[in-house]
């Protein structure tokens, strides 16, 4: 019995470090962001992206499709973007027999792969149509509901810079994210590999490691893994912690915070936990897991008051201050 | 246990530290049996303690697991090991932990603690600081032994005096502390003692004077609660029970009645001098005048205390015991003598008697009009605080427009409407 999950251990961890090595041919300078993509989709969550231009946003979730061998498909979101442009719609078809018929006409949410580009350029209204997506796996279209083909991942970015003519995103579609991921802009180092991959070469091909079943069971083998009470409640101070009335919170989120993480922080963050565990060949959660995996987890949960944003304080720095002043013990 | 090894020296070294600063300090030798003995107590009482406890809680196993460099792994297992029922993945989990537990060097995570050495350091304070307490000499056997030395050296004073001179030493001596004699008698008394003291060989002398302040030397080296007491000290000792001010009030009446005992002494001197010459002295027939003066001014004083009572009290006199005799040379009582007038305890009666008056003053209670203000003056404020309901309806009409948003915050609101993600 134990080799079984030994052999499911070493299984998990070499398709990780078979996805990201692939994925590192492409994208580089972004370990951590590449590392922490692949777990949320693990993990069976989605991912927002925020970032300048030109970091390589776009080419993460085009090479993390090439290499799962799974449906891509880009949604640019513009103002005028419309729900049924996502989702799909109905159109007349015509029969052999000369009668008319409603068909639906699936949308781009319909892959495996969804890359939600410049999410917050359109409207509240479409962005909503990734709600039930996002949330339930499922899209409804006038009185049917069709499910989505599994796995189904949404990655989608934003800039960070252009705000003008913008729609944030509403809190209850920033909760569904499982990771909020800063892009950093690349080191020196990283810029001259870019340029020696990018000019020199038309094109770099990556090599398909995994596939959708190898995914779906990837994702069953994270969730068998056990986590001890202790590291939980670890867990679950934290969460409890962003909340300005807790007896967990911080002196920052008493005074920065409107609002703390709901519960599907503490999901997020023991399942990313599960698979940090997976990739680093250990059969636990610690608390270093946790740790770990708590910023992106709970950066985009944390709703600030108004002397929040009029001092413009950051939510990685009240996260911060939540990891080192929430007792492990 | 570990715990135990470690503080049991430092709880020796303690001991032996108050043993030390009981012999410095001259203190009781019981409090370093006492020290001792409630060290030897926590010391156990911890022993006793940490072995009846159970299985070590998650905050042990964390620590230990932090020391160790397991990752979390031990903390991990520690409490799958405790929860029944363990799956697949759980037992797999035990079974690396217990590897890689036992895989580590413990030894050299918890470096063994020489127990031999720390319960020979705890045994070496506890005897130094009982040999540091039986080796102490107590108070009393020390002051008894300072007595001692003391008396042999006055004796050995005396013993150097000539004998006939020392027979009327102690003549003077014992006469002058009987009393009885007058001033001048007392006098004439020290002009002898001193005219012989005169009369002793200069050596001898210096010799004597040498001992005294040896003597004295060692009075003053014992300690203060044991010094014997000199006639101040016993003065002072016996009227230690009464209140500062009785006290000051009876010395500075002794005092005073001490200066007109002398001055009686001496009318009665020049009295007797006058009968002896058949002289009628001026001096001899103001007593008389004196006495009927006093005689008409307590009558006096007698009708206004009965139409004041709270000054009779300040002033009338005659029979109580602070009854005035103005007559010079009088103290006390009227038919009371001078020296047996001097009775302490009538006399603290009585100013005690007066201050317990004098202090109901201050509650401002016999004070018969309140506009009085006095510094001294006490009293209790009569203002208070009564929590008021709030208006159940506001009247709008006179709330007041919100302020205008200042420049300066314009931008910050601007930014909190169109907030950033």
């Amino acid at each position: 019995m134990t080799t079984a999950v030994a052999e499911h251990i070493d299984l998990f961890r070499e398709r990780f470090v078979r996805i990201t090595g692939e994925i590192g041919k492409r994208i580089v300078g972004q370990e951590g962001i590449v590392r922490d993509t692949v777990t949320g989709f693990l993990a069976g969550g989605h991912v927002l992206l925020e970032g300048i231009p030109g970091v390589g946003k776009t080419s993460l979730v085009h090479t993390l499709a090439d290499v799962l061998h799974l449906n891509f498909s880009r949604i640019q979101f513009t103002p005028d973007l419309m729900p049924a442009d996502i989702v799909g719609t109905n159109i007349v078809q015509e029969n052999p027999h000369g009668g008319t018929f409603f068909e639906f006409q699936q949308g781009p949410v319909f892959a495996h792969v969804v890359l939600a580009d410049e999410i917050n350029r359109a409207t509240p209204k479409t962005q909503s149509a990734l709600l039930e997506a996002m949330q339930d796996q499922s899209v409804t279209v006038g009185r049917t509901t069709y499910k989505l083909e599994q796995p189904f991942f949404v990655l989608a970015t934003q800039n960070p810079l252009e705000m003008e003519g913008t729609y944030p995103l509403p809190e209850a579609q920033l909760d569904r994210f499982l990771f909020k991921l800063r892009v950093a802009y690349p080191s020196e180092a990283a810029m001259h590999q870019i340029l020696d991959r990018t000019t020199a070469a038309m094109n770099l091909e990556v090599d398909r490691v995994c596939d959708g079943p190898a995914i779906l069971e990837m994702r069953q083998v994270a969730r068998a893994v056990p986590i001890a009470r202790p590291v939980q409640a670890y867990a679950v101070r934290l969460t409890l912690g962003s909340h300005p009335d807790s007896s967990y919170a911080t002196p920052l989120v008493k005074r920065y915070v409107r609002y703390g993480a709901s519960p599907r922080a503490a999901q997020a963050i023991v399942l990313a936990g599960k698979i940090r565990a997976l990739t680093d060949g250990r059969a636990f959660v610690s608390i270093d897991d946790v740790r770990d995996v708590a910023m992106p987890a709970l950066r985009h949960r944390v709703l600030l008051n108004f002397e929040g944003e009029a001092e413009q304080v950051s939510t990685d720095t009240i996260v911060k201050e939540l990891l080192t002043g929430v007792a492990t013990e | 246990m570990r715990l135990v090894v470690r503080v049991a020296p430092a709880a020796g070294v303690c001991a032996a530290a108050v043993a030390l600063a009981v012999r410095i300090t001259g203190a009781s030798p019981l409090v370093t049996a006492a020290t001792v003995a409630a060290l030897a107590v926590a010391v156990v009482a911890a022993y006793v303690v940490l072995r009846g406890r159970g299985a070590a809680p998650d905050v042990v196993a964390a620590r230990v697991d932090g020391d160790a460099g397991l990752g979390g792994e031990l903390r991990s297992a520690h409490w799958f090991a405790s929860q029944p029922g363990a799956d697949a993945w759980a037992g797999y989990h035990l079974s690396r932990a217990a590897t890689h537990a036992g895989a580590v060097d413990w030894p050299r995570v918890y470096p063994p603690v020489q127990a031999v050495r720390a319960w020979a350091m705890t045994g070496a304070g506890v005897v130094v600081a009982l040999a540091l307490a039986m080796t102490t000499p107590g108070p009393a056997a020390l002051s008894a032994a300072d007595l001692a030395a003391a008396e042999a050296a006055e004796q050995a004073m005396l013993d150097t005096l000539p004998p006939e001179l020392r027979a009327q030493l102690e003549a003077l001596l014992r006469q002058m502390a009987e009393g009885g004699e007058t001033a001048d008698v007392a006098e004439a008394t020290m002009a002898e003692l001193q005219e012989l003291m005169k009369q002793l060989d200069p050596e001898l002398a210096a010799q004597l004077a040498e001992m005294a302040r040896n003597a004295q030397e060692m009075a003053d080296a014992m300690p203060a609660g044991e010094k014997p007491l000199d006639g101040a000290d016993m003065a002072k000792d016996s009227s230690a029970g009464l209140a500062e001010d009785v006290r000051w009030a009876a010395d500075d009446l002794a005092e005073r009645l001490a200066n007109a005992s002398r001055e009686r002494q001496t009318a009665e001197k020049n009295a007797s001098a006058s009968e002896e010459t058949g002289e009628m002295a001026s001096g001899s027939e103001q007593p008389t005048s004196a006495e009927g003066a006093n005689s008409d001014m307590q009558m006096k004083m007698s009708r206004e205390a009965a139409a004041d009572p709270g000054a009779a009290r300040m002033t009338m006199g005659g029979a109580g015991a602070m009854g005035g005799d103005s007559r010079p040379g009088a103290g006390g009582n009227s038919g009371a003598d001078g020296q047996n007038a001097l009775d302490p305890l009538a006399i603290a009666q009585a100013l005690r008697q007066e201050l317990v008056e004098a202090s109901a003053d201050t509650k401002g209670e016999n004070v018969e009009r309140e506009d009085i203000r006095r510094k001294t003056e006490q009293g209790e404020a009569t203002v208070g605080y009564t929590r008021v309901a709030p208006p159940s309806t506001v009247d709008r009409s006179r709330a007041q427009a919100p302020p205008v948003v200042p420049d300066a915050r314009r931008a910050l609101l601007h930014s909190y409407f169109i907030r950033h993600q």
